[in-house]
């Protein structure tokens, strides 16, 4: 299988903007070849089950809130009622699709996602503050800690933000066929700040 | 009311790939998603945007089928093998694709689409292999054209105002079964002959342009308040014909085949004498299509 292409092109070519200090206040790259999965549970009494199928078949734990739940390199989101995305990095030797499909049979709908986000990391002491320039929730610590998730405009492009640690440090979910202009917008939101673009986070 | 046009494939016994227009996509996303929330919350059924999934071509035109048979690895595509409106799976430059039998177009065509990472890998492979029989670009504007060029409704046609059967498409709507809208075609006025119908229109002289948002009447001359029978809704220069063609909303519809009237565009003082034909105006028989 040929190799899969960003949608960012150029737009995280290594570089610097804004004021420099020793250490910028903040870096954005992109995690390149995600595998997404979108698990949606036919009905309420589905779950349950659902649930014990993936955690004995797949060691994977189902998160009940909109939390993420890491097993190993997979994380577990809950997104909507009855759905949940599981992402990892993707590994095209791999049989996780296969098992997983085996596992959800006759309790959920799977659905690949893996090409329609673009994803991508902000870290750094001042993320949260680019983050909250262009969305409406509040991130706070307090009320967004790590392992939180949600689903919210960034800017005029809805982005699923999960909270990975308190570095703090954010994985972006952004529809592909929009991430170029999320980006752009994100670019010049953390401008102020001194801001480190570019490479690839695995 | 016709709010939306796209394309059903059957990929399994209970799996659907839908597409739709793009400005209609979230309205019938979100109509399907109120059905299957409120109205039938007891189905089984998921429904989830896969637009950015994917990536979508269009590769058009009478050497399609050729230039698609080079790059297919293994899969026979010829037309029993792949017939109008067939879909299926196959392997393009090692990529996955499924492969839509159908266009706007009109012509023999194929839709490409592919998980989207790959989009650029498929599309080269599509261009390289038909390179040798000539192949070009085409964009938006001439896809303009040649569906109005077939009669093929979009969006000016499909403007919150038209039913099926006012757009020629009353056979796609099921005499045997129910439906969502179906009581409602029922209803006095949405049945009245007397509703503006498609129609296809062409310049009596041959060569005046028709403009889009014309008001169509019986009489120029007449003294205002003069009645409308309809309007313009789509026109463009035909290629093909080498004389404007127009497809527009006309009261009574193809029952006034072969009438002359008048398409009024006051904002430039332009009237023009016009004959009602019918809307495919390139190969009405569909013997490229089908090709």
């Amino acid at each position: 299988m040929p190799p899969r292409e960003s949608a960012l092109g150029d737009l995280l070519a290594p570089r610097r903007l804004g004021p420099q200090p020793a250490a910028p206040g903040l870096s954005l790259a992109e995690r390149p070849a995600c595998a997404i999965w979108q698990i949606s549970a036919w009905r309420e009494a589905d779950i349950a089950p659902l649930r014990g199928a993936l955690a004995e078949r797949l060691g994977l734990t189902l998160p009940e809130k909109p939390t993420a739940v890491s097993t190993g390199d997979v994380v577990l989101f809950h997104v909507a009622p009855r759905r949940w995305w599981l992402v990892r990095a993707e590994d095209r030797s791999s049989d996780l699709a296969a098992r997983l499909a085996a596992a959800v049979i006759g309790r959920a709908a799977l659905t690949d996602l893996s090409h329609g986000r673009s994803v991508l990391r902000l870290s750094g002491p001042a993320s949260r503050n680019v983050l909250q320039k262009l969305c409406r929730i509040d991130l706070h610590p307090r009320g967004f800690p790590a392992g939180c998730v949600a689903q919210t405009p960034l800017g005029q492009v809805t982005a699923l933000i999960h909270a990975l640690n308190d570095g703090p440090s954010f994985d972006l979910y952004l529809p592909r066929s929009l991430a170029f202009s999320a980006v752009e917008s994100l670019i010049d939101a953390a401008t102020e700040f001194g801001f480190a673009i570019g490479g690839q986070v695995g | 009311m016709v709010f939306d046009d796209g394309t059903v494939s059957r990929l399994a016994d209970d799996a659907f790939y839908v597409t739709t227009t793009t400005a209609g996509a979230a309205h019938v996303m979100a109509h399907m998603d109120f059905h299957r929330q409120v109205v039938w919350p007891g189905l089984a059924v998921e429904v989830t945007s896969i637009t950015d999934q994917w990536a979508g071509m269009a590769l058009a035109g009478p050497k399609s089928r050729d230039v698609l048979a080079r790059v297919v690895a293994g899969d026979d595509v010829g037309d029993a093998a792949l017939p109008f409106m067939g879909v299926m799976a196959a392997t393009i430059a090692g990529c996955p694709v499924r492969l839509l039998r159908i266009s706007f177009s009109g012509e023999l065509a194929y839709e490409v689409h592919t998980p989207a990472d790959y989009g650029t890998t498929v599309w080269q492979a599509l261009f390289t292999a038909g390179e040798s029989d000539g192949i070009v670009l085409y964009g938006t504007e001439a896809m303009g054209t040649l569906r109005i060029e077939k009669g093929h409704v979009a969006g000016a046609e499909l403007d919150g105002r038209t039913t099926p059967a006012d757009l020629g498409l009353g056979r796609l709507a099921s005499r045997n079964k129910d439906y969502i809208g179906r009581a409602a075609l029922d209803r006095p006025a949405l049945a009245d002959p007397l509703r503006p119908r498609l129609v296809g229109l062409v310049a009596r002289d041959g060569r005046s342009p028709i403009r889009s948002g014309s008001q169509i009447v019986a009489d120029p001359a007449a003294t205002p308040p003069v009645p409308m029978q309809g309007h313009v809704t789509s026109a463009d220069f035909s290629p093909m014909l080498e004389q404007w063609v127009a497809l527009a909303l006309v009261a009574g519809g193809l029952e006034r085949k072969g009438e002359t009237l008048y398409a009024a565009y006051p904002l430039r003082s332009e009237t023009t004498e016009v004959i009602v034909t019918d809307p495919v105006f390139v190969d009405p028989e569909g013997r490229r299509v089908h090709g």
